[in-house]
């Protein structure tokens, strides 16, 4: 790991956050379970989403769909990373060390990634009436297979 | 509505007492203000989730060191045989404040390797 990342990790660890994550009895938990909460609420909508992107439930227009259910996902992403932040603080090095972490990061940014790509290109694509484009679908698949890879390494991060 | 609610009422302040008995091993029970060694006898080896036990004896007192989750362990070159063998152990790590003899450990160190536990 590059020396400057390290040390900087170091002192988030030694400083005030990493010291009360560890030691306030409640504030490791409380965040374990903002954190729970936060992946409640961005991954439900975004499979809701796919999911009626590769035709479940063509009675709902899919533009409506995602006007009610984006939102959600953004509250959910700024509880994840505000709880996350606070369990990352208790043991940063260590954290910043385990590859099933790492994998996590990266994939959350594909994730993110892949939602922007299809927002922007949505516009374009008719996705209320007849049949979704294939390329709608293959980003809703790729969405499904990334987010639930997301969660698998957030909680293995303990296992491996 | 209010008789729904009342089962709700009893349930939650219920949960918040459960819960202290419950967080065990939990970060915050634990002294991480100075790193403590421990070196000596290890016997009954407990290889199982969510995590790992070893007792350690040393200075006379027998402490119960808590180790990782089993597939941690194997991944990071420990394995059950090596410990159930292994007649004495150093491991590196920070002592229950709730529990007298419960003693988390960082790492462990036996048969001439260091393991990483955290």
């Amino acid at each position: 790991m590059i020396a400057a990342l390290a040390d900087l990790l170091a002192q988030l660890e030694a400083g005030p956050l990493g010291r009360a994550a560890r030691t306030e009895p409640w504030l490791y938990p409380g965040a374990e379970i903002v954190h729970i909460t936060g992946i409640a609420l961005v991954v439900g909508p975004i499979l809701a989403l796919d999911l009626r992107l590769l035709g479940l439930g063509r009675a709902i227009p899919a533009s409506v769909l995602t006007r009610y259910l984006v939102p959600f996902s953004v509250c959910g992403l700024i509880l994840v990373a505000l709880s996350g932040f606070v369990l990352f603080a208790a043991e940063a090095g260590a954290i910043a060390r385990n590859p099933s972490f790492q994998l996590k990061l990266v994939l959350i940014l594909f994730g993110v990634a892949n939602a922007f790509l299809f927002h922007a290109q949505a516009r374009g694509w008719r996705l209320d009436g007849g049949e979704v484009p294939r390329g709608a679908k293959v980003q809703a698949l790729a969405s499904i297979a990334i987010w639930l890879t997301v969660i698998a390494c957030g909680r293995l991060i303990a296992y491996v | 509505m209010e008789t729904a609610m009342r089962p709700l009422l009893l349930v939650l302040p219920a949960t918040l007492v459960i819960a202290p008995a419950a967080a065990h091993h939990g970060w915050s029970s634990y002294d991480s203000s100075r790193l403590v060694t421990l070196e000596g006898p290890v016997a009954n080896l407990v290889w199982q989730n969510p995590h790992g036990m070893i007792e350690l004896t040393a200075d006379g007192k027998t402490w119960h060191v808590v180790l990782a989750p089993i597939t941690r362990m194997m991944n990071r070159g420990l394995t059950e045989d090596e410990l159930k063998s292994a007649t004495s152990a150093r491991v590196e790590g920070y002592p229950s404040m709730k529990e007298a003899a419960e003693f988390r450990a960082e790492r462990i160190a036996v048969g001439g390797t260091t393991v990483e536990l955290r």
